[in-house]
């Protein structure tokens, strides 16, 4: 991987984070729905378990290429700090919805849970 | 849904394809630059169920029949076109092409580990063998995850009979279940036609695992061996 990957994916992983923050804080209310709160917290439980999923994406891939020696010191730190950043807002945006980790994740019927 | 092809499994180039798949449709061979994929063209995904789970299993292994290498695809792998397939697998031809040698003329033994939990689980060590590393919080929080990861693909438990059974295992693979009794799975990648003396091995072995019970079924194509997230 070159440097130039390492710079695009700590920028994606922090508009990741931006977009989250903005989605989650800006969650439109139905109007038809009797209980707005109810659908604002299965919104952002559902973004905030995608958003999870994509993470620890992120993270295996991170660590791979750590194990294969392919990023340098620097880039290790600056996805490191990227990852634990998103993690923290993903834990944030969650305990204002009341939800825990453990929450955010889907049943998938037979093929398992997602996370 | 739209016509797809249905992947049942990667193998070398020139490999065969005879035979149907799991819903009768004609296999046919992919080629991939330095791979070929087994396909068959299906309108709709299979359903999951036990029945169509099996079917996907006997066409895998018709196939690793006629195959010295075969890395097996999951169950319910489609892609739109051959186009689709090939850009699936090009970027990750490696990666395939390890897993494509290690595989070689080998199947797979899953060994389901019981117990009771934490009795051999290792404790959360610090790992002082690796060197601390005088790094930011960044890199801090990258390694404490790798370790935790690495944590989560080992099982102490089975050391006891690991010499026993390292004469006939060439390569393994494991996870940890957070669903006592079961412990974790085991996946040892044996050569093929040694599935007889290798539960033989393990049953004579298990005696040294105290309250540790496995119980091995096998041979398998080596499912566990295919790269994660195949396509």
């Amino acid at each position: 991987m070159t440097s130039r990957d390492a710079a695009a994916q700590v920028k994606e992983l922090e508009s990741l984070r931006a977009e989250l923050e903005r989605t989650v804080n800006s969650a439109a209310v139905p109007r038809w729905n009797a209980d707005p709160e109810e659908v604002q917290r299965s919104v952002a439980k559902l973004v905030l378990t995608l958003v999870e999923f994509l993470r620890q994406l992120l993270e295996r891939q991170a660590i791979r290429r750590m194990e294969a020696d392919s990023l340098t010191p620097e880039e290790v730190e600056a996805i490191g700090t990227a990852l634990m950043r998103l993690e923290e807002t993903v834990r944030d945006l969650g305990a204002r919805f009341g939800l825990k980790p453990e929450d955010l994740n889907l049943d998938l019927g037979p093929l398992g849970r997602l996370l | 849904m739209t016509p797809g092809l249905y992947v049942y499994a990667v193998l070398a180039t020139g490999a065969r394809a005879d035979g149907t798949g799991l819903a009768g449709e004609p296999l046919r061979i992919v080629p991939c630059g330095d791979f070929a994929a087994a396909v068959g063209e299906m309108d709709d995904a299979p359903a999951v169920e036990a029945r169509t789970l099996r079917a996907h299993d006997s066409v895998v292994r018709a196939l690793a029949q006629s195959a010295e290498a075969i890395l097996p695809a999951r169950f319910g792998c489609v892609v739109k076109d051959e186009i689709a397939l090939r850009d699936a697998l090009q970027p990750r031809a490696r990666e395939l092409g390890d897993a494509l040698r290690l595989v070689r003329g080998c199947e797979q033994m899953t060994v389901r580990v019981y117990g009771r939990d934490a009795a051999g689980a290792p404790a959360a060590e610090p790992a002082a063998d690796e060197p601390m590393t005088p790094a930011g919080p960044g890199t801090d929080y990258l390694v404490s995850r790798q370790r935790e990861r690495r944590r989560a693909r080992e099982v102490p438990e089975l050391d006891p009979i690991r010499s026993a059974l390292s004469m006939l295992v060439r390569e393994e693979r494991a996870q940890r279940h957070r669903t006592p009794p079961l412990l974790a799975s085991v996946y040892h990648l044996i050569g093929r036609g040694q599935a007889a003396v290798y539960q033989e091995t393990l049953t004579r072995a298990a005696a040294a695992l105290g309250a540790v019970r496995v119980s091995a079924s096998g041979p398998w194509p080596p499912y566990a061996f295919t790269p994660e997230t195949l396509v």
